[in-house]
């Protein structure tokens, strides 16, 4: 079964209306993001360095002004800025790093080389967006500005983003979108894992759900990512969906996320034998994460349990699909169902 | 010493067709198949004649033997255009000097027009031969590629959008090793279907499959068919409707058709309001079905669905949106399942009405339509990969002129609603897709699959609505503007409405937008000069150019016009890697897919160029070798990346590569990616083995399995969404004053409304003065596989298998018609339309209707060597712009009114 809370999770986790902003380790800032108003849905992290700050994954576009209402409230000045990171260009992580890069005019934008297309292509990010989330939710994203070419600081893995004695070291991490990178701050033990790590939702007792995505989720290459980041030294996950991660030994989280990404890929399958097809199982999945939660429904805010969590579901099992049925933009050897 | 030499030939679409050049004293002596690839190929091995014509393509004495440069500006047919001979240096900077202009002004010119044109022919094959010229237009910009040849007007063109939109079917195709009734309107397979196409239908019927050719004449499919129905020239939409009435309204549907397939993959349930479009949920605004058991409205995919209403009326409330988001609310509405409405629909379409039509026994209509239910195979299954799969042996296939210009949509929607009534749509057994164009990737249909709105596939239609409509063209063609369908991706400018670009640049015509020429064109592989309608204005077009570089073969009817013609290498001398497999044209399945390597067979015999080498000097000479570069080492070839999991072959940016040392490292690149990093083969190992492929598994080419998993339908019957697409772009082009688009507006039909489609063909008679019982005979044109695509015009030996081909000699007439005429074999006879006439020798059969005229291939040569002493007719002198015969796609067909009558010299 795939759906469960990973074990050593503080179940219960402060819930105060406003805490929105949180130092998750030293010299970094968790900011809720407020995905349309909604707390605790999208984290993005401020590292304010000893020479040289960044912000990575400023979230939907309409986000950002809670964004910089959060660096204004800690006394950040966004304009000396000096890095802004997309750990990958998916709406929900970058669509806000246009305009932020207007408002933060000294600040280069880091992503990895094949991400940088996008950024400079507003409409592409939008587009995909569209593509997978539902009418409901896109008229809400809000309007992605493009970044200038020469703003545009293209990495790779083993680069690292230099913030003074704070070092980011970038981990090529394909397995949720070919342009995903993980970054790993030696000084603090922090990985900020972007999407190759599960998604855990507080309100959701933070049940692990692996955070697929369409067109090439790659379960195979995110088992190795887990597993790569894993011989790191951890003390802290960040996480963009959502926040720190709540757990006392970061080595057992991460083999529950590795744990959990297994298992999914062969309920699907299993339920696929049995003949559900795509709708049937998204919410088949979200009754197993609503299970899963030990929650009451009527506990659980109604936009996360009815519209997100279905969003996400979604969009986790498009990826899913893509990679049970080998699925491939190039060339590949298919090796059968 | 003898050597064979693993090579492939890509002259058409049915390849590539892998063989051996057999190569002694320097001499490519012979071509073998290559039997290597039994076991994957199509045809196991086998190759087409034209592949055999390399050799003397090789050696044709016409060749153009080094670049030339035009010393006479005046530009004429009957001009001399002086040609010189150049270095390569010179022709290079000098096209260079033309391009780096463009550079320094700006890639477009003040109307937003691509300066650099391109003009590709032969449906895109020419890629097979064009080296690493993809990452150099990549590198450019804007190109203007809408100023066709033949592709995008003379092809499948309404099956092309509409099958890519309903079912991934760019190409649709019976499953011919499976199916056990094969209903072909026009589709000529032993012409069109290359080696594998004569192939498997021979293996077919020779296990018992039935097949009946309906068309005007007796083609070379239809001398190996089972029965040929001479139809009417342009009237099978009826005859497929009146079947439809048969099946639906004569016999018992609920007997006789696939019931679950019909409500669970199709729209057939969705309740249709009273304004004509899905009644929607108001909340999730997902359409909604009627479920009898619960007699309520529920959305398409509540899991509380007992069953599904596909008959009658129902009283439901919900909202109605149609174009520009208008929503409609109603409470307590009459509703009815699009189902019901196609019943409604079909009524007026009786096998009497399309008789008369059709001019045929109203009992072969009949007859026709209970041998495909009966030959259905309701309930069985096959295993394919280890799955059952739903077994549906007929298949339904339709050929050019039927499947585009008006009444194309028509018998494109009969075509696959027949299909999906019996559940034979993409099935084994069944009409399946051969390959898709628009939709990414191209060598895997399964991946192209998402779900998109309303329970249906994803499609990536250009916008219609008021804030995304793209009001200025950005091509001649303006396909982004005018053809929602045809979406925007790599192919659709090669499938916009190419007529539209040539009117365009006409400087006196008042009706359209006036377009400037580019400054440059190229034209590669393809002869606008003859296989292009309306001849004469694409001549007078041609002779206005600016500049036009043609890369040459011959010389030829276009390239008489060109500036500078620079001779490439022909088949036998190049290299270049391309792909194979799994599927592409009609009969093309492999059992594999991978890449083959085209490897120099001797040196070159003339002073040619090898095209990589060409686009290379370019990019350098352009200045953007850097992009180039990074073109090709983000897979812009093949879709091959050069740096990947476990492989690393980037090229340097700044580095100049030789095309030796490019290929090796797409060779490798190729090898690693299908091998998951286990094998690493260069060039080396491709000039001795040809090719390398891994398995593709066989239920891939089925969209079924893939359909089920998503829980997706087919967008079939119900045409909502290109009601609505048809009534915002209408409400655009008015905004802007633009009306001469209006006939094609009229074809966007939820259902579409089915007619004598021939009527369009009198009424141009009409509208150029003439009186159409006049010109009372239909001239048809049929392929021919020696010539189709090849640029083999000047072979002799397509001449030689071809003159076995009754009717490649001249005019294909009824024998009987003839002798009431007076008119014996091989007499003179002129052709003449009310807009044009040519010469033919008059090949009278007994296998062609007394009212109809047919010619073979595209000839009507006055400048290509050895084709121009042919003496064959072409249509297309015959043929005048009329967008009266566009259909919304902008493609029109092979077909005109004529009168004939005896040449007296």
């Amino acid at each position: 079964m795939a759906y469960s809370c990973p074990e050593g999770s503080d179940r219960i986790r402060p819930r105060g209306d406003r805490t929105l902003t949180e130092e998750v380790a030293p010299g970094i800032h968790q900011i809720d993001t407020e995905a349309f108003g909604n707390p605790r849905l999208i984290a993005s992290y401020l590292i304010q360095g000893s020479e040289r700050s960044a912000l990575i994954d400023p979230g939907f576009p309409s986000s950002l002004p809670t964004v910089l209402a959060r660096l204004e409230e800690l006394e950040f000045d966004v304009r000396k800025l000096d890095y802004i990171i997309a750990t990958h260009t998916h709406i929900d992580h970058a669509g806000a790093i246009g305009e932020l890069a207007r408002l933060a005019p000294e600040s280069r934008v880091v992503v990895h080389g094949r991400g940088s297309y996008y950024l400079r292509n507003p409409a592409k990010i939008a587009g995909g967006g569209k593509s997978v989330f539902s009418p409901e939710i896109s008229s809400r994203f809000g309007e992605v500005e493009g970044v200038e070419r020469s703003r545009i600081l293209p990495v790779s893995d083993g680069d690292i983003v230099d913030l003074g004695k704070e070092k980011l070291t970038v981990f090529y991490s394909p397995g949720h979108s070919t342009d995903h990178i993980s970054l790993y701050e030696k000084e603090s033990s922090a990985v900020i894992t972007g999407d190759t790590f599960c998604l855990h939702y507080p309100e959701l007792a933070d049940v692990l759900i692996p955070a697929g995505s369409p067109p090439i989720y790659q379960t195979k290459l995110i088992l190795a990512e887990l597993k790569r980041l894993s011989e790191l030294d951890i003390k802290t996950v960040l996480t963009p969906h959502f926040g720190k991660a709540s757990t006392q030994d970061p080595q057992k989280f991460i083999q529950q996320n590795i744990t959990t990404v297994e298992n999914t890929r062969n309920d699907i399958k299993e339920l696929f034998s049995q003949g559900l097809e795509f709708h049937q199982l998204v919410e088949t999945l979200r009754d197993r994460v609503l299970d899963g939660s030990g929650k009451p429904a009527e506990e659980i805010p109604p936009f996360l349990r009815d519209t997100w969590l279905r969003a996400m579901l979604r969009v986790g099992l498009m990826g899913y699909m893509a990679d049970i049925l080998e699925y491939a933009r190039n060339p590949r050897p298919f090796h059968g169902l | 010493m003898k050597k064979k030499l693993p090579t492939y030939c890509f002259q058409c679409y049915n390849g590539p067709d892998l063989f051996k050049a057999v190569v002694e004293d320097g001499l490519v002596r012979s071509i073998e198949p290559n039997l290597d690839c039994k076991d994957i190929s199509p045809a196991e091995g086998r190759v087409c004649v034209k592949a055999y014509g390399l050799v003397q393509k090789l050696y044709h004495p016409g060749r153009v033997q080094s670049p030339l440069v035009r010393t006479n500006p005046k530009k004429g047919r009957d001009e001399d255009p002086g040609w010189k001979e150049i270095s390569w240096d010179e022709a290079l900077d000098m096209l260079a000097g033309k391009m780096n202009k463009i550079r320094e002004n700006g890639l477009t010119d003040e109307d937003g027009m691509p300066k650099f044109a391109v003009i590709m022919g032969q449906a895109a094959a020419p890629t097979a031969y064009a080296g690493t010229m993809p990452a150099f237009f990549s590198a450019w910009g804007a190109i203007d590629f809408t100023i066709g040849t033949g592709e995008g007007i003379k092809c499948y063109h309404s099956e092309h959008l509409f099958g890519e939109l309903w079912h991934r079917g760019f190409i649709s195709a019976s499953d011919t090793p499976r199916t056990k009734l094969v209903l072909s309107f026009g589709h000529n397979t032993n012409a069109s279907g290359g080696v594998a196409g004569v192939m498997r239908h021979a293996w077919a019927r020779d296990r018992g499959c039935k097949r009946i050719q309906v068309e005007p004449h007796l083609s070379i499919s239809a001398t190996t068919s089972d029965e040929w129905v001479p139809i009417r020239p342009k009237t099978d939409a009826p005859f497929m409707y009146a079947m439809i009435h048969a099946i639906l309204l004569e016999m018992d549907w609920r007997e006789v058709c696939d019931v679950p397939f019909i409500e669970k993959r199709t729209n057939s349930p969705y309740l249709v309001g009273p304004g004509g479009y899905y009644l929607r949920d108001e909340k999730s605004e997902k359409p909604m079905v009627w479920d009898p058991v619960d007699k309520s409205a529920k959305t398409f995919d509540d899991p509380t669905i007992k069953g599904y209403a596909l008959e009658g009326a129902y009283k439901a409330s919900g909202i109605e949106i149609g174009a520009d988001n208008k929503i409609e609310r109603y409470e307590d509405a009459e509703c009815r399942p699009a189902f019901q409405l196609v019943l409604d629909h079909m009524k007026p379409y009786t096998p009497e009405w399309a008789a008369e039509i059709c001019d045929l026994p109203v009992d072969t209509i009949r007859r026709i339509a209970r041998e495909l239910v009966e030959a259905a195979c309701l309930g069985e299954t096959v295993e394919i990969s280890g799955e059952q799969l739903p077994f549906r042996p007929v298949a339904i296939t339709l050929g050019k002129t039927v499947n585009n210009g008006p009444g194309g949509y028509q018998c494109c929607w009969a075509r696959t609603l027949l299909a999906t009534l019996l559940g034979a749509l993409e099935v084994p057994g069944g009409t399946v897709g051969a390959s898709q164009r628009l939709n990414k990737p191209h060598h895997d249909r399964w991946s192209s699959v998402w779900p998109g709105k309303d329970g249906f596939m994803a499609y990536p239609f250009n916008p219609t609505d008021k804030e995304n409509w793209p009001s200025e063209p950005r091509s001649r063609a303006m396909y982004t503007e005018l053809i929602p369908l045809v979406a925007n991706t790599g192919w659709s400018p090669f499938l916009g409405p190419v007529p539209l670009a040539w009117f365009s640049m006409d400087p006196d015509q008042k009706e359209l937008p006036r377009f400037k020429p580019p400054e440059v064109l190229m034209v590669y592989r393809g002869n606008p000069g003859a296989s292009m309608y309306y001849t004469d204005l694409v001549l007078k077009r041609l002779s206005e150019l600016p500049f036009m570089v043609s890369i040459g073969y011959t010389l030829d009817e276009t390239n008489h016009f060109a500036d500078l013609i620079l001779p490439d290498h022909t088949d036998l001398e190049g290299l270049q890697l391309f792909r194979f497999g799994p599927s592409i044209h009609s009969e093309a399945f492999w059992k594999s897919y991978g890449f083959a390597l085209r490897q120099p067979a001797v040196e070159p015999v003339v002073n040619s160029i090898d095209m990589t080498d060409l686009v290379t000097g370019l990019a350098e000479r352009t200045g953007i070798l850097d992009l180039y570069n990074e073109a090709i080492n983000a897979g812009m070839l093949l879709g091959l990346r050069l740096k990947g999991s476990g492989y690393d072959y980037e090229l340097d940016p700044k580095k100049s590569y030789t095309k030796e040392e490019l290929w090796d490292r797409l060779c490798k690149a190729s090898t690693m990616i299908l091998s998951d990093g286990k094998d690493e083969h260069g060039l080396d190992w491709f000039k001795e083995h040809g090719f390398y492929g891994v398995d593709y598994p066989q239920i891939r080419y089925y969209m079924h399995p893939v359909m089920v998993r998503w829980g997706l339908r087919y967008e079939f019957p119900f045409q909502e969404r290109i009601r609505i697409i048809g009534e915002e772009l209408e409400m655009r082009l008015h905004d802007k004053g633009i009306h001469w688009w209006d006939p094609q507006l009229e074809e966007y039909q939820a259902l579409p409304e089915c007619e004598d489609f021939s009527k369009p063909w009198d009424e141009a008679c009409v509208k150029a003065g003439k009186d159409p019982a006049e010109f009372n005979l239909w001239l048809v044109n049929t392929r021919s596989m020696q010539y189709a695509w090849g640029s083999n015009a000047a072979i002799p030996a397509m001449a030689e298998a071809a003159k076995h081909v009754a009717g490649f000699k001249g005019a294909l007439i009824n024998s009987t018609m003839a002798a009431e005429r007076g008119i014996a074999e091989g007499d003179k006879i002129v052709i003449e339309s009310p807009f044009g006439s040519c010469v033919g020798r008059a090949v009278p059969r007994q296998g062609v209707r007394p009212d109809t005229v047919v010619f073979t291939g595209q000839f009507g040569n006055w400048n290509t060597p050895f084709a121009k002493d042919l003496g064959i007719p072409n249509l297309n002198v015959l043929t005048k712009p009329d967008l009266g015969l566009l259909d919304a796609g902008g493609s029109t067909a092979d077909l005109v009114k004529v009168k004939i009558y005896r040449k007296v010299d």
